[in-house]
């Protein structure tokens, strides 16, 4: 298992500013140019997709439960510090340990010390984003502690020392071939690739590793305030694994993976499995309360919980405090335009898809990551599935101008926006510039389209088409068939300013 | 909360969630949320609605792949372990030591077990003998109707690792502890216990484990148990059912 163990070194290299030098504009190009890329990201998504089409279709009133969920989602968030008190007290009272961490570092130094401790030599883990976001793998084996990944798909993705593309499929870009060939290298021995043949090798190699480890570290998908219960939801049973087994758990949770009361668990329960793989429920669902208890044969002596703000409480008591409602379902990914095309990798950070795009600039930073806001189409899918009625692109609205206001636009831009509003706010400038453009534009036309245009237009025109001015304006064509004399309409109505723009619907151009 | 004793950081970590919220939320305590509304209904059902749940039961468990079956008699139970054994050439199995064996009604469940031919330890075997066994075998605490589910909660002598870490899990679930709907668990959950403790685990088994992370191609047993075979044990008495249910009576679960 070597080559696990230099995996997630090299894999927290690419730390801090996303990748090095590159925009979300670049990732994205590069993503869309790799075809294999786009078909399996396709093929997962729409299985998934569909899959909760029927699975919601199933349920009675799936609006209704979405609205409840709204409302407990929103009403835990608004009271995120009672019912995070009443966790601690309640996990203390089961005999587990609480820590508050309000940094990774804070996290990080946490498990650390935690291992030291037990003299712990390797640690196996289901699956964590927030360990993901604090780059816990690396700094385990910087400590000279091995990591080992027990999800099938981050074990793929450990190898080869990527990070998760989607947030329960992390492995959805990998071919079997890309996999057999991974897996032929820790085997020593080549693979074949079909499926059962790979997946008996992870078995036996990980089996190995739970049954030798001496900590597990586990995520989170809810804490339950009034019981002080940790549930996880897995479907391979890694997760079991890892809180059965070895001595010691550590859970790492977001601070607002929480939920009041069993019953709300429950509201959660039937809504997580059905918009993530379209399961009315996952094969295996956990609740954990303290460590193993006397008279008991198994199940860690130590429990810890580690609640990690991390950059959260910045979006607390401003516009974007809904983005913490997320329950981490992947719905809004599998069906957004944009992650369909490129993966979760080109949006640079660990979080892919429109709750991407709304939480890594509001954990890391407005400056450097606001770009990703762009990376939507604004269609409203991800809103319209997302089980707790996050209004995904709205905040991404929010964030658009958020990022504006810090960041005044390259002066082309706003010379060119001077510009049009003085041509766009007077009828005969409108007219004026009208008559202009059908001379200006012939040279940049191919088949009745702008196909290209100097800067700052090029840049615009790289992904676009724009339909080339009229030969005649509707209101033109209007007034030459018309007797009647025009009266007082001056100023140009959104509607004659797509007449001017999209000759087909202009109806004289055609004639 | 009145506890005083706090976890470390957890003074200031609160407070300052605290003061971001303090400009937008309406109020700094919580009150009380609504829960959603229940179905009413007694819990577990008896008679037509028993069987029905039993139905509801067998067609979700098969439909994810789990195998189901209605016995009566200890005797059909060694009969379908042999046959278990003998259709893979399994021999070893592993059983919690959980105090329903040892009960008058178990012990002729107990006695089966050793007519099956295979060998059977306790959970409290070393845990290399654990690991190379190749049959698990539990009484399920609950059955889910709604999802085809079984319920595995800890306890003394109740492990956490029978129903997880043999390829295959055997689970004997009476008929009257299948309940229609998890929000029925979850009640019972919250309602029994001492000083309203959970169990330290509780385990919902929702046919046998799975994974789509090659290729999205379906995978059955990567890490959990490839088979999962639920015997329901069916009572005479179920038709001319009467009593009040393992709710009320003293057979409920042993935490």
């Amino acid at each position: 298992m070597s080559t696990s163990h230099t995996a997630s070194g090299q894999r927290a290299g690419s730390s801090g500013h996303g990748r090095a030098g590159t925009t979300i504009y670049q990732r994205a190009a590069a993503a869309v140019r790799n075809t294999r890329l786009g078909e399996a990201v396709r093929r997962t998504t729409d299985r998934f997709r569909f899959a909760r089409r029927r699975a919601v279709a199933a349920l009675d009133d799936f609006e209704a439960l979405r609205e409840h969920a709204r409302r407990i989602r929103a009403h835990t968030i608004d009271h995120l510090d009672y019912y995070l008190a009443q966790l601690a007290q309640r996990v203390q009272a089961a005999g587990g340990h609480v820590f508050f961490a309000r940094t990774a570092e804070d996290a990080v130094n946490y498990v650390l010390e935690v291992a030291r401790r037990h003299q712990v030599r390797t640690v196996i883990k289901s699956k964590s984003m927030i360990s993901e976001e604090i780059e816990l793998n690396h700094h385990l084996e910087a400590n000279g502690i091995r990591a080992v990944e027990t999800d099938l798909g981050e074990y793929i993705v450990q190898l080869g020392r990527e990070k998760p593309s989607h947030l329960i499929a992390p492995a959805l870009h990998k071919s079997r071939d890309e996999i057999a060939q991974l897996f032929s290298s820790v085997a020593g021995r080549p693979l074949s690739t079909d499926t059962p043949t790979l997946n008996a090798f992870a078995r036996a190699q990980l089996r190995h590793e739970f049954l030798q480890a001496d900590m597990g570290i586990t995520g989170c998908n809810f804490a339950v305030a009034e019981t002080g219960a940790i549930c996880l939801v897995t479907n391979e049973g890694n997760g079991r694994m890892v809180t059965s087994l070895p001595r010691v758990q550590v859970t790492l949770m977001g601070m607002e993976r929480i939920v009041p009361t069993m019953d709300d668990l429950d509201v959660m329960l039937e809504l997580l499995p059905r918009s993530a793989t379209g399961q009315k429920l996952s094969v295996y669902t956990t609740i954990i309360t303290g460590p193993r208890r006397p008279g008991e044969t198994d199940g860690p002596e130590e429990l810890h919980l580690v609640i990690v703000d991390n950059g959260r409480s910045n979006m607390l008591g401003t516009e974007f405090q809904e983005a913490l409602h997320c329950i981490r379902c992947s719905a809004c990914q599998n069906v957004c335009p944009v992650y369909r095309h490129i993966g979760g990798h080109a949006y640079g950070w660990v979080y892919g898809g429109p709750i991407g795009a709304v939480i890594t600039p509001l954990l890391k930073d407005l400056r450097d990551w606001g770009e990703l806001a762009n990376a939507s189409s604004l269609c409203g899918a991800c809103t319209e599935v997302c089980p707790v009625k996050i209004p995904l692109h709205d905040l991404l609205i929010g964030l658009r101008k958020e990022t504006n206001a810090h960041r005044p636009a390259p002066w082309g831009e706003r010379v060119l926006f001077r510009l049009w509003a003085a041509v766009a706010s007077g009828p005969g400038r409108w007219q004026a510039a009208l008559r202009l453009a059908r001379l200006v534009q012939r040279p940049f036309l191919q088949d009745g389209r702008w196909r290209w245009a100097p800067p700052p237009l090029s840049h615009w025109l790289t992904d676009r088409e724009l339909p080339a001015v009229a030969r005649q304006s509707f209101r033109e064509w209007w007034q030459a068939r018309s007797d009647r004399p025009t009266s007082g309409h001056g100023v140009p109505t959104p509607s004659s300013h797509g007449a001017g723009a999209v000759p087909r619907q202009a109806g004289g151009a055609k004639r | 909360m009145s506890d005083p004793i706090l976890a470390p950081n957890q003074e200031a970590f609160l407070a300052h969630i605290r003061a971001r919220l303090a400009n937008s939320r309406q109020s700094p305590h919580p009150g009380r949320f609504p829960a959603r509304a229940q179905a009413a209904g007694d819990v577990p059902r008896a008679g037509a609605a028993r069987r029905a749940l039993i139905d509801r039961f067998v067609a979700e468990l098969t439909a994810v792949g789990g195998h189901a079956e209605r016995i009566g008699q200890p005797g059909d139970l060694a009969v379908y372990l042999r046959r278990l054994a003998e259709s893979a050439d399994r021999k070893l199995a592993v059983r919690e030591d959980d105090p329903r064996w040892r009960e008058p009604q178990g012990a002729p469940w107990l006695a089966a077990l050793a007519g099956s031919g295979l060998e059977v330890v306790t959970a409290s075997a070393a845990r290399a003998t654990l690991a190379a066994a190749d049959i698990g075998i539990t009484w399920a605490d609950w059955g889910i109707a709604e999802t085809g589910t079984l319920v595995q909660l800890t306890g003394p002598g109740r492990a956490r690792t029978v129903s997880l870490l043999p390829p295959v899990h055997v689970a004997l679930l009476p008929a009257e502890r299948i309940l229609a709907q998890r929000s029925e668990l979850m009640r019972i959950l919250r309602e029994s216990g001492p000083s309203g403790l959970l169990p330290s685990q509780v385990v919902l088994i929702t046919g046998p484990s799975r994974t789509g992370d090659i290729e999205n191609d379906l995978t059955i047993g990567v890490h959990g148990p490839g088979e999962v075979h639920v015997l329901i044990i069916e009572s005479e008495a179920d038709t001319a059912e009467t009593a009040t249910g393992p709710c009320g009576d003293g057979e409920a679960a042993p935490w």
